[in-house]
């Protein structure tokens, strides 16, 4: 085990990652915003951030900054309603692209050969089917089932941009600041 | 970061322990998912609307009504059409367009959103983050998570400047959309931005070992336990408080359900 592995390995790393990807999710939540009529009123990149956690972080972090990171936009963009059913929804969908993810990486680091793809498609399938889900259910008590229903084709768009965007963003950095690929725990 | 939440007051319920405001906040949330018949519904929502209105003012209380809205007149054109039981109140040839049952169900959903909207955002008007975080402590929140969301609320301006440093530099580097400023090309747009995106996050990632390492040295991680700035009010001195709550929640519970 090297120096820098110790290092990611330490309680204070752990809550800087998580602290720092929670605010970066927050901000691509409330900067980037496409008003749409329906239940939550805009489609926004948070879920561009939550793609990009889950893969340079991994499950855990992507999983609390997601939840965290969007329930804080919830509260600050005047949605707090919605802020606890963010938090469940949003943290979930990143555990799960984290954990898709992983499986990947595995079978690559195995020999396999996954392809840029599979590596966007399995995800996208795996974080739109929590998200979309997690929104419609707590939708119908929320506004009940037609409005809940409306929601559904922005969600897909939402997850749709964050797989392409969170590649495209996770590539970039990777090659910009080569030592991130060190941060996954 | 908050403080577009919180708005400073001397009322009742800014002066409410945070830990009360929790439960209020919990018990009339709980209340609007029930199924309790229409008019004690809104007598429940009422009292809350009237409360706070004594905290924050009829315009202040009307801005995250307005922001619902949309949300509102879509529940009322689209909820009536999946209730198709109870008397026909509204029909056009053959088709059924409202029924009794079909309004009561509106009816509920509308109070329910309104109700935990407004229910979220008297909370979140009243309470400092500092209050709510120390609240949550006292829940059992354990010290790391209390950390994360402190420091990711201390965070959120500085990317957010962060952000707002980078678009105004691409702008000044003439990148696409400042070059042909009246035409709209949505693959560019999405380069463009991720771009910026990009930008800000190599600046927020490279920013990770030194915050670590800047909590090490303030001494997160050791085994003794963590001080604390501020504590939070005596329960001896909530007593009154806690009495008067339980009534309260007594009189509501007794008149939703019996």
């Amino acid at each position: 085990m090297t120096d820098s592995d110790k290092f990611t390995n330490t309680a204070a790393f752990r809550v800087a990652s998580i602290a720092v990807l929670s605010a970066i999710v927050a901000i691509f939540t409330i900067a980037v915003r496409i008003p749409v009529a329906p239940t939550r009123g805009y489609i926004n990149l948070g879920d561009v951030a939550i793609f990009f956690a889950a893969f340079i972080f991994g499950p855990v972090t992507a999983f609390i900054a997601g939840g965290l990171g969007t329930a804080i936009a919830d509260i600050l963009g005047g949605f707090g309603q919605w802020a606890p059913i963010s938090f469940v929804v949003h943290g979930l969908q990143g555990f799960i692209i984290g954990l898709v993810y992983n499986i990947i990486l595995r079978k690559e680091e195995a020999g396999g050969k996954a392809g840029i793809f599979l590596q966007g498609l399995l995800p996208f399938v795996a974080g739109a089917s929590v998200m979309v889900a997690g929104y419609f259910a707590a939708g119908i008590f929320m506004v009940g089932p037609g409005a809940a229903a409306l929601e559904i084709p922005g969600n897909v768009f939402q997850n749709l941009a964050g797989v392409i965007g969170g590649i495209s963003l996770a590539a970039a950095v990777k090659k910009a600041y080569p030592p991130v690929v060190k941060f996954r725990w | 970061m908050f403080s577009e939440t919180y708005r400073k007051g001397n009322s009742f319920l800014h002066r409410l322990d945070p830990r009360l405001k929790i439960i209020y906040l919990l018990f009339f949330s709980v209340i609007f998912f029930l199924p309790v018949p229409l008019m004690k519904y809104y007598a429940v929502f009422s009292l809350i609307f009237i409360s706070s209105l004594f905290a924050t003012g009829l315009g202040d209380l009307l801005k995250p009504v307005k922001i619902i809205t949309p949300l509102l007149l879509l529940i009322t054109v689209l909820t009536p059409l999946f209730h198709s039981g109870g008397d026909v109140l509204l029909s056009s040839g053959n088709m059924i367009i409202l029924t009794s049952d079909g309004l009561r169900e509106t009816l509920q959903l509308i109070g329910r959103f309104l109700g935990v909207t407004i229910l979220f955002f008297i909370f979140l008007r009243t309470t400092r983050i500092d209050d709510f975080i120390l609240a949550l402590r006292y829940f059992g929140l354990s010290h790391r998570i209390a950390l994360v969301i402190t420091i990711t609320v201390r965070y959120i301006p500085y990317l957010l400047s962060v952000y707002e440093n980078t678009v105004d530099a691409h702008k000044m580097r003439l990148t696409v959309f400042s070059i042909i400023p009246g035409r709209w090309n949505f693959s560019a747009k999405f380069r463009d931005l991720l771009s910026v995106l990009t930008s800000v996050l190599i600046q927020a990632v490279k920013g990770i070992p030194v915050l670590a390492m800047a909590l090490e040295t303030r001494g997160f991680g050791r085994k003794n336990p963590p001080g604390r700035l501020r504590k939070m009010r005596s329960m001896k001195k909530l007593l009154p408080d806690i009495i008067l709550s339980f009534f309260l929640f007594l009189i509501i519970v007794y008149y939703v359900f019996i």
